[in-house]
C-alpha cells in the first residue's frame, strides 16, 4: 500500500516536471540566449520575419534554435548595463512607481473589501458590480477621459499620473474580498459577541487570516504593474521619467540579443519577489492550520 | 480606538462601510467612476469634445459593422474555449501541488515563472518558434511536412489558446492554492473522521469552498483573456487572420482611426455582455455566503 | 564609423521592416532622409546621384555591416515613384475647390497678443530645419516661448522606430481628443483624414486667405491646392519631392523607343519587354515585387475595392493573374527586384540601378537632380511616370514634413504666425545644413533663391568623404528650366500609404519568393481587406 502511494507520487511528480519543463522553454531561451554573443544571436535568428525565395533554396532555409550558447558572454548584459544609461534609469523609474501602487493599492484595497466582504449595507452588491465593470474597460476606452481628468489635476507627466489612478485600482478589493469571503462567520462571531469593533475585527482576525491572498495579491500587482505599457506610455511624456515596461515594449529586431539580456534583467525583482512571497504562503498554511 | 467611536459602528454596518470605504472610494471615482461614465457619454453623442446626443446612433452603426460582429463572435469563441481549460488545467495542478509530492515547490514556480516574463520577451520566444521560417516548420519540415503560418491559418486559433493558456495557468493556480490554502483543516479532518472518501472530500469540501475563489478566477481569466491582445497585436499586426481578429483589434484600430464613438460603444455591450455573466456568478457565490452564514 | 553604421543598420532595419509592412509611404521617406540628413551632417558625406541612403548603406556593408539592410534603402527610392493611385482614387477632384471657395473672408492683419505666450509644437523626430527656425523665431518674438516635443528622444530605448511612431501617434491623438494637445503639431504620420474628419486640426486655407500678410504666390500653390482634404488645407508640408520616371533616353530610342506621354504600368510593363529584348541594359527598372502589385491594383482600384458597398474583390481570378503577371515580370528580368540586387558594389557601372533603362526617383534638391541628369552619360530624359487614365496629366510628389494647427489651439493666432514663418522663406532650411536633403522648399522665393545660386556659380562642388566621392561639375542651366517645369507641373501628391496598400504588399511577398500560392495569399488579402473596409 505504502509502496503503491509512493510510485503513483513518483509518477505523479515525474509527469509534472515535463509539464513545468515545457513551461519554462521561454524562459530558459531567453536566459541562454542573453549569454550569446550578438553575431551568434544574427546567425541564429536572421530569417526570423523573412520570406526566404524558394526558388534560391529557400525552402530548406530555417532559423536555428539553439539551448546552449557557443560561447558564454556576458557581453549583452555589459551593452545593458553601462553603454546604455536609460535602461538603469528606467528600472528605478518603475520601481519609484511600482512600489508604492502595490503598497498603497493593498492597503486601500484592504479596506474596501473588508466592507464589501464582511459588512451588510444598502447598494453594497452594485456597488461592487460598479467596481468590477471597470476593470472590464478596455484601456482605450477611458483613455481620454482619464486624460482630462489627469490633465485637469496638473498631473501630466508627473509620476503621479501613474501611482494615482495605480492606488485606487479595482483589482485588489476584488481580489481580497474574495479571500475574505472565505474565512466563516464562526472566527468572527466570537470577537463580536465580546465586543471587538469592525476596527479589531479587520487587523486582528481578517488581516491575518488573508495573508496568502495579501501575498499573493502583491505579487500579481506587481507583475501587472511592472508590465504596464499603455499609461505611462501615454501620461509621462518625459523620456527620463518612463518605467523599464516601455524600454523594451517591443525589441528592435535588430537588438535581439540586448533584449534577451534586458528582459532576463528585467524579470529578476518579479521572480525574486515570487520566492519571497511563496514562503509567505507557507506560513499561511500554518496560521490556518492553527487557527483551525 | 476609542470606547464611543467603537459604539458608533455596532450601531449599523453602514456606517462603518462609509468608513472603511472612504479612503478608496474619492480615488476611485475620480480616475475610474468619473472616465467609465465618460466613455459610456461618448458612445452617445457624435464627438469627444462638444459632442451632441446622438441616441443610439452609434450602437446602429457599430451593429451594421460586419467586423465587429465577426470579432464578437471570433472573442467570443476564444473566450469560451480557452477560458474553461485554463482553469481546469490551473485547478488540477493547484490541487495535485497541494499534496505532498516531490520537487513540489520547485514544481510550483515552474508554473507561476511564464508570469513574470516580459510580453516583449514572450513575443520574441513565440516568434522563434511560430515564425514561418520558425523551429516548430523546422522540425515539420524534418519530418516531412510542409510549413504551417500559425499564425495566418486555422492554426491561429490554438495557438493563441495555447500562448493565452501558458502564459495565464501560473497566475490562476496561485489563486487558487491560496483559495486551497485558506480553506480549513478541521473541516477535512471532520469528514475523514465520518468516513469521506478522496472525490466525497473534493466535491463536498474543496469544491464547495472554492466557489468564492473560482467566481473570482474566472472572471480574472476572462479578462486575462482580452489582454492576449497584446501578444497578438505584436506577433499578427493590427488585421491579424481573420480567426483571430478580436474586439480588442477592433476597438484598437477604431481607437487609432479616432472613432472614439465605435470604441466606446463597443467596449459597452462588451461590458454589458460580460457584466450579465458576472452578475450571475455573483448570485452563485452570494448563495453560497448565505449558506455559509 | 563602425558604431554609426550599426546605428544606420539598425534603423535601415526597422525600416526594411517598414517598407515591408507597406510601400512608399511619405512617413517612411521621411525618416529615410532624416537619416541621410543626418548622416551628411556628420560629415560622412554621402551623395550622389543614386540617391543618399542607397550608397550610405553600401558605405556600411563596406565596413562589414550588415547587407540585409540594403534593400530597404533602395527599395524605398523606387517607392517614391508610386502609391499615388490608392490614394487618388478617393481624393480625386478635390483639389479644383481651393479658389473657388465663397465667399472670400475678407482680409485682415492678424493680431498677435503681445504678452507672454507659449507655444507648444510637436514632431515626431525635429528636423534641423525645425530646430533653427524655433530658435529664430523666438529671437524675432521675445514674448513666446516654443516648446518643441519630440517623441523620438536621444535617451533611447528598445524599442523600434514602429513602436515609436505609435507612441507618437496614439499620444497625439488622445491629447487632440481630450481637447488639449500641442498647437502646432507635424502631421506625417498622424491619421490626417481622421483629425480633419473629427474637425480636431484648424483649416490653414482659410488663416492663408485671411491674413494680409500672406501672399499666395509666393508658394507653390499648385501643390498647397492639392493637398486638401475634405475641401480644406489641413496638412501644409514645409517641403516636398518631386517625383520623377527618369531614363536612358539614348538605350530607349536605339533599342525602340516607348509611347510618350500618358501611359499605364500596364504599358508601360509592354514596353520594358521589348526593350530588354535589344538589352542595352538588362533590366527596364528596378523595383520589388509586392510594391509593383500594389501600384498595379491602385490603377485598377475599382475593379478590386468597393469602398462604399464595402466589399472586396481579392479572391478573384483577376488578382491571381495580375500576381501572376507581376511575378512574371520579375522572373524575367524585366524588372529587376531590388531586394536581390547586390548593393555592395560601389562602382556605378555595377550599380543595378544604373543598369536598368528607367529609374523611378524622387528628387531630393536640385543639386541632386542636376546629378541625376547627370546619369547615362549625360543621356538622362524625364519620361512620364505611368500612371491610371483616370488620374489625368501633371506630375508627382511627395509632402514632407507637413504640419498642422490644433483646432482647440488656446493661441491659433500665434500659432499661425510661426507656421507662416515656418513656410517663409527665413524659415526654409539654410542649404549648408541641410545639404538639400529636406526637400524642396514650399515656399517659391527660398526655391528661386536656391536656383539662382547654383546658376551663378555654375557648378556644383563635388564630395570627399566616403565612397560617394564626386568630382565637381558644371550646372547645365537647360537643366535647372526643366525642374522649374517639374516643380510648377506636379500636382499629385503621392507617397500616402493606404492600409490596403500595406495590406497588398506584406502578404504578397509570400507568393512572390514562392513560399505560398496564389490562392491562399488571394485569400488572406481577400479576408484582411475585407475586414478593414467593414470596420
Amino acid at each position: 500500500m505504502e509502496k503503491n502511494k509512493l510510485i503513483a507520487r513518483l509518477c505523479l511528480s515525474a509527469l509534472l516536471v515535463v509539464l513545468a519543463a515545457v513551461a519554462l522553454v521561454p524562459i530558459a531561451l531567453t536566459f541562454t540566449n542573453s549569454l550569446m554573443t550578438e553575431r551568434e544571436i544574427g546567425a541564429n535568428y536572421g530569417l526570423l520575419g523573412e520570406m526566404t525565395d524558394v526558388a534560391a533554396g529557400g525552402r530548406d532555409l530555417f532559423i536555428n534554435l539553439k539551448l546552449l550558447p557557443d560561447w558564454l558572454t556576458l557581453s549583452q548584459y555589459g551593452q545593458v548595463l553601462i553603454f546604455n544609461p536609460a535602461f538603469l534609469r528606467m528600472f528605478w523609474n518603475s520601481a519609484g512607481m511600482v512600489l508604492p501602487i502595490v503598497a498603497g493599492q493593498t492597503a486601500v484595497a484592504s479596506l474596501s473589501a473588508y466592507a464589501f466582504a464582511r459588512l451588510r449595507f444598502r447598494g453594497r452588491d452594485k456597488l461592487f458590480l460598479v467596481y468590477l465593470m471597470t476593470m472590464l474597460m478596455p484601456f482605450q476606452v477611458t483613455l481620454v477621459p482619464n486624460y482630462i481628468m489627469i490633465a485637469r489635476l496638473g498631473l501630466l507627466n508627473k509620476e503621479a499620473s501613474i501611482i494615482l489612478p495605480g492606488i485606487f485600482g479595482a483589482f485588489g478589493v476584488f481580489m481580497l474580498r474574495q479571500f475574505m469571503l472565505h474565512i466563516p462567520g464562526t472566527y468572527t462571531e466570537a470577537a463580536k459577541i465580546d465586543g471587538a469593533g469592525h476596527g479589531t475585527i479587520f487587523a486582528r482576525i481578517i488581516l491575518p487570516l488573508v495573508m496568502p491572498g495579501v501575498a499573493s495579491l502583491t505579487v500579481l500587482l506587481f507583475v501587472d504593474y511592472w508590465n504596464m505599457v499603455e499609461q505611462p506610455l501615454i501620461f509621462l511624456q518625459d523620456a527620463f521619467k518612463q518605467p523599464l515596461s516601455l524600454y523594451l515594449a517591443h525589441i528592435n529586431r535588430t537588438a535581439r540579443g540586448i533584449g534577451f539580456a534586458a528582459s532576463v534583467l528585467y524579470m529578476t525583482p518579479m521572480i525574486l519577489l515570487y520566492l519571497y512571497a511563496e514562503s509567505y504562503f507557507v506560513q499561511g498554511i500554518q496560521l490556518s492550520g492553527i487557527k483551525g | 480606538m476609542s470606547r464611543r467611536l467603537r459604539g458608533r459602528w455596532r450601531g449599523g454596518d453602514g456606517a462603518a462601510a462609509l468608513l472603511f470605504l472612504a479612503p478608496g472610494a474619492a480615488g476611485f471615482a475620480l480616475f475610474y467612476l468619473f472616465p467609465f461614465a465618460m466613455g459610456l457619454w461618448y458612445s452617445l453623442t457624435d464627438r469627444t469634445i462638444g459632442g451632441r446626443f446622438v441616441g443610439l446612433a452609434n450602437y446602429e452603426a457599430l451593429l451594421a459593422s460586419g467586423s465587429f460582429r465577426k470579432a464578437a463572435a471570433n472573442t467570443l469563441l476564444f473566450t469560451g474555449v480557452s477560458v474553461p481549460i485554463l482553469i481546469a488545467l490551473s485547478l488540477g495542478l493547484a490541487l495535485l501541488l497541494s499534496r505532498p509530492l516531490f520537487l513540489r515547490r520547485w514544481l510550483q514556480t515552474a508554473f507561476v515563472l511564464p508570469l513574470v516574463v516580459p510580453v516583449a520577451s514572450v513575443v520574441a520566444i513565440w516568434q522563434i518558434f511560430l515564425d514561418w521560417n520558425g523551429s516548430l516548420n523546422a522540425w515539420l519540415h524534418g519530418l516531412g511536412y510542409g510549413r504551417i503560418d500559425w499564425l495566418q491559418s486555422d492554426w491561429a486559433m490554438p495557438t493563441l489558446v495555447a500562448m493565452y493558456v501558458w502564459k495565464n495557468v501560473g497566475y490562476d493556480m496561485i489563486l487558487f492554492l491560496a483559495g486551497l490554502l485558506s480553506i480549513p483543516q478541521s473541516y477535512y479532518e471532520t469528514a475523514r473522521i465520518e468516513g469521506a472518501g478522496r472525490l466525497r472530500q473534493l466535491t463536498h469540501i474543496t469544491l464547495v469552498y472554492l466557489t468564492p475563489t473560482t467566481v473570482f478566477v474566472i472572471l480574472i481569466s476572462i479578462i486575462n483573456s482580452f489582454k492576449v491582445f497584446r501578444e497578438t497585436y505584436l506577433l499578427a499586426g493590427d488585421y491579424p487572420y481573420d480567426r483571430i481578429y478580436m474586439l480588442q483589434h477592433y476597438m484598437n484600430n477604431m481607437f487609432f482611426s479616432l472613432d472614439i464613438q465605435k470604441l466606446t460603444s463597443a467596449a459597452a455591450l462588451m461590458v454589458g455582455c460580460i457584466v450579465i455573466l458576472a452578475g450571475s456568478l455573483l448570485a452563485a457565490e452570494k448563495r453560497f455566503r448565505s449558506w455559509m452564514e | 564609423m563602425e558604431t554609426i553604421c550599426s546605428q544606420v543598420g539598425e534603423e535601415m532595419a526597422t525600416s526594411v521592416y517598414y517598407i515591408g509592412r507597406a510601400a512608399g509611404n511619405t512617413e517612411r521617406f521621411g525618416r529615410r532622409l532624416n537619416i541621410g540628413r543626418w548622416m551628411a551632417m556628420k560629415r560622412i558625406g554621402l551623395m550622389t546621384a543614386l540617391g543618399v541612403l542607397l550608397l550610405s548603406v553600401s558605405a556600411c556593408s563596406g565596413n562589414g555591416g550588415n547587407a540585409g539592410g540594403s534593400p530597404s534603402a533602395a527599395n524605398g527610392q523606387s517607392g517614391s515613384s508610386a502609391g499615388a493611385q490608392q490614394t487618388n482614387a478617393q481624393t480625386d477632384g478635390k483639389g479644383a475647390g481651393a479658389g473657388t471657395k465663397a465667399p472670400v473672408p475678407a482680409r485682415e492683419e492678424i493680431k498677435l497678443p503681445t504678452g507672454p505666450v507659449k507655444l507648444v509644437v510637436a514632431s515626431f523626430e525635429p528636423s534641423e530645419q525645425l530646430k533653427q527656425a524655433v530658435k529664430k523665431y523666438e529671437q524675432a518674438h521675445p514674448n513666446v516661448t516654443v516648446e518643441l516635443q519630440a517623441a523620438q528622444s536621444e535617451f533611447k530605448s528598445l524599442d523600434s522606430q514602429i513602436a515609436n511612431i505609435e507612441k507618437y501617434v496614439a499620444t497625439t491623438n488622445t491629447a487632440l481628443l481630450s481637447g488639449k494637445g500641442p498647437d502646432v503639431m507635424e502631421l506625417d504620420l498622424l491619421p490626417r483624414e481622421k483629425l480633419v474628419g473629427r474637425g480636431l486640426l484648424a483649416d490653414l486655407g482659410d488663416w492663408m486667405n485671411r491674413d494680409a500678410d500672406f501672399n499666395k504666390p509666393d508658394y507653390f500653390v499648385n501643390l498647397l491646392d492639392n493637398l486638401q482634404i475634405a475641401g480644406g488645407l489641413y496638412a501644409m508640408p514645409l517641403s516636398f519631392y518631386p517625383v520623377a520616371l527618369l531614363g536612358d533616353e539614348a538605350a530607349i530610342e536605339k533599342d525602340g523607343g516607348v509611347q510618350d506621354g500618358d501611359w499605364t504600368w500596364d504599358e508601360f510593363a509592354e514596353s520594358a519587354k521589348r526593350l530588354i529584348q535589344k538589352g542595352t541594359h538588362p533590366h527596364a527598372l528596378a523595383n520589388t515585387p509586392d510594391y509593383m502589385l500594389s501600384e498595379l491594383v491602385g490603377e485598377r482600384y475599382a475593379q478590386f475595392v468597393d469602398e462604399a458597398g464595402r466589399r472586396a474583390n481579392f479572391d478573384s481570378p483577376d488578382f491571381a493573374g495580375l500576381m501572376t503577371q507581376v511575378k512574371q515580370l520579375f522572373d524575367d528580368g524585366v524588372v529587376i527586384d531590388l531586394m536581390k540586387a547586390n548593393f555592395r558594389s560601389e562602382s556605378m557601372a555595377d550599380n543595378p540601378k544604373i543598369n536598368t533603362y528607367f529609374q523611378s526617383t524622387q528628387i531630393p534638391s536640385p543639386m541632386e537632380f542636376l546629378m541625376l541628369m547627370d546619369q547615362y552619360g549625360g543621356n538622362t530624359r524625364v519620361y512620364t511616370k505611368p500612371h491610371a487614365k483616370e488620374m489625368g496629366p501633371g506630375g508627382y510628389f511627395i509632402a514632407n514634413q507637413t504640419m498642422g494647427i490644433n483646432a482647440a489651439s488656446p493661441v491659433k493666432e500665434q500659432a499661425w504666425d510661426f507656421l507662416k514663418f515656418l513656410l517663409s522663406e527665413q524659415g526654409a532650411a539654410d542649404p549648408d545644413i541641410s545639404l538639400g536633403h529636406t526637400g524642396f522648399p514650399i515656399s517659391k522665393i527660398a526655391y528661386d533663391k536656391e536656383i539662382k545660386k547654383l546658376r551663378d556659380e555654375g557648378e556644383v562642388p563635388g564630395y570627399k568623404n566616403g565612397p560617394a566621392e564626386s568630382d565637381p561639375f558644371k550646372v547645365n542651366e537647360a537643366h535647372l528650366d526643366l525642374l522649374d517645369g517639374i516643380v510648377t507641373a506636379a500636382v499629385h501628391p503621392v507617397g500616402q500609404s493606404t492600409k490596403i496598400g500595406d495590406i497588398i504588399s506584406e502578404e504578397s511577398k509570400a507568393f512572390f519568393t514562392g513560399q505560398k500560392s496564389a490562392a491562399t495569399v488571394a485569400k488572406l488579402i481577400q479576408n484582411k481587406v475585407t475586414t478593414y473596409l467593414n470596420e
